[in-house]
């Protein structure tokens, strides 16, 4: 084992040898190397301050000038809350849309804190809001500022879209973990979830710009080496101490990978809590939470979806997953709404990575940002770290079946 | 005579409740947001702040516990490593003149020693003895997650809350 991976000062305050060792032991996709690189980089620079406000709204306008065609205005500029990940703010826009008419719209600022509870890059999140524009609804991605030059940090600005991730009367925790569905709101929302999660896995990025993703070979498990290093590169980066069940379970997966059998785009964190849907028609407005998207293996999206720790209970008690499936009549709609089949061994592999890579981000990623105090919201990614033990005991029943059943590497 | 711990921290909680909360601008969500959670996150603090210490011990005798196991089936460098540093922190952790961040350091580093006895496990090529290995490492852990569990237990995020013991309970379950 190389004790340099494992030494909590360089984790604190990287030195570019060690660094350079990180990439080299786990190679990944260009710009996701990219993006967990310019975290190490800028941890160096201690605790991040505060935004200032004013001065956004001033590097906001400049941005835009550059960009928009005749007058504009901007207003009201407000932090907009309910995410666990990136900073954003909400702002009034009124332009000149597309050179045609004017429109006074609302617009989300998203920016990249000096730390995030997970590390992406701001075109791979451009590309795939553009590219998947066509197949399921999405905000209307305008303007990305992908260095952070201009606006201070790594920064993409969309259209605001109505819409609201819970009931009206109803409460969840960070992030939208815990809403609960009554079932009239079950009934509507579920079919609209599968119909979306099945358009979503059958693309493949055809005629859109995803120069910024790396595309697995289909028959290689190229998909699957690429996720392992991504998340296990975090780990080594981001934990404050080793956990034995966590090192157990990147043997495992990594003893038991397989092929890639089909091609697919990953949303991976398609949830309820990542979508908002018109609480009067109950019809979906937008899917959210583009910023992990991947190409690769489909099981993953469903394996995530239906982890327990998103699940709430029903009016007997009974599980839900993601709050309004029960877990074979979701996979029976899906296959027949995606004309896919599900393998249940590979399922059953995916369900051990999901919960491996969800402690990764609490117990690894938000401690890790919220202890040097990079992040705009400190407290709330300490607190969204008590979901990493759900997790962990899941990954310990997990792993005790499937070893169990004889599939140890 | 100093305040207590619980003492300060429940003056906290109300002043978070009673004064500040109520004067933050109602359009102002991420600080009202943030405002709830340091009151909430207080009050997780005074229910596990008496129990850190114990927690933190018994997390040294577990990981003790791992190594003992582990060893047996682990090339002796390894093992030998793992041992010495097992050793030193069994004797911090019967000493009382030691800080909370000390015993989280020689946690921390058996903590490593198990990882790199797991990963020499993993690189004999013996499924016999990684079958045992996972044995060990799966069975004592549950032990350790159900105090996780319950020291973080008021987050919410728990979808099993039934099988969530209080963390007295859960420091006194025999591993």
């Amino acid at each position: 084992m190389n004790n340099l991976v494992n030494n909590l000062a360089l984790r604190e305050n990287p030195t570019l040898e060690w660094i350079e060792s990180l990439r080299t032991k786990y190679p990944t996709e260009r710009y996701v190397d990219g993006a967990l690189t310019r975290k190490l980089m800028r941890r160096k620079n201690g605790p991040a301050e505060v935004t200032d406000k004013a001065q956004l709204l001033s590097k906001l306008r400049e941005f835009l000038s550059t960009r928009v065609e005749g007058d504009f205005k901007i207003s009201n500029l407000q932090p907009l809350t309910g995410g666990a990940s990136k900073e954003q703010y909400v702002f009034e826009m009124d332009w000149i849309h597309k050179g045609e008419q004017r429109i006074r719209e609302r617009m989300v600022l998203r920016r990249e804190p000096a730390e995030s509870v997970v590390e992406s890059d701001r075109l791979r999140e451009f590309q795939l809001l553009s590219g998947v524009s066509d197949i399921v609804p999405v905000p209307t991605a305008y303007w990305l500022d992908e260095s952070g030059d201009e606006l201070g940090s790594p920064s993409l600005i969309y259209a605001f879209v109505s819409g609201v991730q819970k009931p009206p009367v109803g409460t969840s925790n960070v992030t939208g973990i815990g809403i609960e569905f009554n079932e009239s709101y079950r009934d509507a929302l579920g079919p609209q979830v599968i119909e979306y999660l099945a358009n979503i896995h059958r693309f493949q990025g055809e005629g859109k710009d995803f120069s910024a993703f790396d595309f697995p070979e289909v028959g290689t498990t190229q998909d699957i080496d690429w996720q392992l290093n991504w998340w296990s590169r975090c780990w080594q980066e981001d934990m404050y101490e080793a956990i034995p069940l966590m090192t157990l379970a990147e043997q495992w997966l990594r003893a038991n990978r397989r092929p890639l059998d089909h091609l697919s785009l990953v949303h991976s964190d398609y949830r309820t809590g990542n979508y908002l849907f018109d609480p009067d028609t109950r019809k979906i407005t937008a899917i959210l939470d583009w910023e992990l998207g991947y190409f690769g293996d489909r099981h993953f999206d469903l394996a995530w979806l239906l982890m327990s720790v998103f699940a709430t209970p029903d009016e007997n008690g009974k599980f839900l997953y993601s709050s309004i499936f029960r877990r074979e009549a979701f996979i029976d709609a899906y296959c027949e709404a995606s004309g896919f089949t599900i393998e249940e061994d590979r399922l059953r592999y995916y369900t051990v990575f999901a919960l491996w890579k969800g402690a990764i981000f609490t117990l690894g990623a938000a401690l890790r940002a919220a202890g040097g105090l990079r992040s705009h919201q400190d407290v709330v990614l300490c607190w969204f770290a008590g979901l990493g033990y759900p997790f962990c005991e899941y990954l310990r029943k997990e792993l005790s079946e499937v070893t169990h059943l004889g599939k140890a590497g | 005579m100093q305040p207590s711990f619980d003492l300060r921290i429940r003056t906290m909680i109300k002043a978070m409740n009673e004064v500040v909360i109520p004067a933050v601008d109602s359009d102002n969500q991420a600080a009202l947001d943030q405002a709830r959670l340091v009151a909430a996150s207080l009050d997780m603090l005074i229910e596990q702040i008496d129990y850190a210490h114990w927690f933190e011990i018994a997390d040294i005798q577990l990981m003790n516990r791992m190594i003992s196991a582990l060893t047996e089936i682990t090339p002796t460098e390894t093992a030998d490593l793992a041992k010495a540093v097992a050793v030193t922190a069994m004797q911090a952790a019967s000493r009382h003149e030691v800080s909370l961040p000390e015993i989280r350091e020689h946690t921390r580093l058996l903590r490593d020693r198990i990882s790199d006895l797991i990963e020499s496990v993993g690189m004999l090529n013996d499924p016999k003895k990684l079958a045992q290995a996972n044995e060990i490492i799966l069975k004592l852990s549950q032990p350790q997650l159900n105090r996780e569990r319950a020291f973080v237990a008021k987050t919410g995020f728990d979808t099993s809350p039934e099988t969530l013991k209080s963390i007295r309970e859960a420091l006194e379950q025999k591993d």
